[in-house]
């Protein structure tokens, strides 16, 4: 009785461990955050729970608003993403500081199990 | 995701009969002892092409899902990275390369060394496979169980698959050509199957069981009947299940009964063929199960 519980524990604990290992790469956390108002960034970093593959990983970041102006989404070119040494972070060097405005940033993200993961979040510019 | 692109699907579909016969049917020949009577050439030269092929398409695929763009937006960089990733990459390098050493010895045509190199590239094709799909996706300690259990898994599924066809063609045979001796290698082909597909069944099983643990999951078990992937999951162990009552049916009623038929012979070669035609294509609705099983998301990875 006494060994059936602990293979049956062993069992549930091994199974719980398969599943945590098993996973499509996840955002686990960005600078600026999600739903933040912060002061002109020229970095954005997003952080993985899974590491990376440089090529099929980035982001695309767009303007959604900016003061007196009427709501015209604007396109923000001219940066690399670079996914850093521990294979979990992703860094967009910006060429200049944002301006204060809404952004909006969607990243797509390949890990070692070959599907394209995808997502989105904002912030603000103070 | 939960949509499965049909051409992604297909071509899974494709490399698992492709690659499955180019090992199993050749180590068929060898064990069952007849690489003499199954003419192997023209089947390896088929199947090595139609395996090249669907293996560039499945790149092409796999890189476009990849990058997010259309199949026919794909450059050799994309592919090339992929190529060049350990894992996956290597294995597709050492499947092209096996499935080329393949159609160059299927020049040879010598019956005895085409099945032995059949064998060895045929398993070093249908291996590679492991490494595609949900083969891979184990982290940590598991990485290495999971992959042995997925090319187990593979390897016995793909010796089921050839031992299938080429009783089938046995069978057909002996129907055409109904003299003593051929009957009796078709008994002899039928009666070593049975101890071979046992050893089988057993690998199919247990490395199945590995497998459902560490891509499922046993916390996920219970929710297997309300997602797709769980349906799909438990209507492949419905056909296996009457795969294998059809094998014991072959192996206890009619391959006996093929010994001791004198007078209406032709009426048990076609019950034989038909019970080895419907366990033929359970196999292939299997292998479509499983390949639409690899393109959606496991209940293991969500959450």
């Amino acid at each position: 009785m006494k060994t059936a519980a602990s293979i049956a524990a062993f069992a549930v604990a091994t199974a719980a461990l398969a599943s945590a290992a098993i996973a499509h790469p996840k955002l686990v956390a960005s600078m600026p955050a999600a739903k933040s108002a912060v002061a002109a960034p020229s970095v954005i970093t997003l952080k993985f729970n899974e590491k990376l593959m440089q090529r099929f990983t980035g982001i695309d970041l767009t303007m959604t608003s900016m003061p007196g102006m009427a709501d015209k989404p604007m396109k923000i070119a001219g940066f690399q993403t670079m996914v850093g040494s521990d294979g979990k972070t992703l860094t967009a060097k910006l060429p200049k500081a944002l301006t204060t405005g809404g952004y909006r940033v969607d990243w797509h993200a390949v890990a070692a199990d070959t599907h394209r993961m995808t997502g989105t979040f904002a912030f603000s510019v103070r | 995701m939960a949509d499965a692109d049909p051409l992604a699907l297909a071509v899974r579909l494709g490399l698992y009969v492709v690659l499955g016969l180019a090992f199993g049917l050749p180590s068929f020949t060898l064990y069952s002892r007849t690489d003499d009577v199954i003419g192997l050439r023209a089947v390896l030269v088929g199947l090595s092409i139609g395996g090249l092929t669907l293996s560039v398409l499945g790149l092409a695929i796999l890189a476009a899902s990849m990058a997010g763009i259309a199949l026919t937006a794909v450059d050799a960089a994309a592919l090339g990275a992929i190529i060049a990733l350990p894992g996956i990459g290597a294995a597709w390098m050492a499947r092209m390369a096996a499935l080329l050493l393949l159609l160059a010895a299927s020049a040879v045509g010598r019956p005895r060394p085409l099945a032995v190199i059949g064998s060895g590239m045929g398993t070093i094709a249908l291996a590679s496979l492991a490494w595609t799909g949900h083969g891979n996706i184990s982290g940590g300690v598991w990485a290495p169980i999971h992959l042995v259990a997925d090319i187990v898994h593979l390897l016995a599924a793909g010796s089921w698959l050839g031992a299938l066809v080429g009783l089938c063609l046995l069978v057909a045979r002996s129907a055409r050509n109904a003299v003593p001796e051929q009957i009796a290698r078709t008994h002899a082909a039928l009666t070593g199957f049975s101890t071979i597909g046992s050893v089988v069944v057993g690998l199919i099983v247990v490395s199945g069981l590995v497998n459902t643990w560490t891509v499922i999951g046993l916390a996920n078990i219970t929710s297997l009947p309300v997602t797709l992937y769980g349906r799909l999951f438990l209507a492949k162990l419905d056909l296996f299940t009457a795969m294998l009552a059809l094998a014991a049916a072959n192996r206890f009623r009619l391959t006996p009964a093929l010994e001791r038929a004198v007078g209406d012979l032709s009426r048990q070669l076609a019950a034989l063929r038909a019970s080895l035609v419907v366990e033929t294509s359970l196999a292939l609705a299997i292998l479509a199960l499983v390949a639409w099983l690899g393109l959606l998301a496991p209940p293991g990875t969500m959450g």
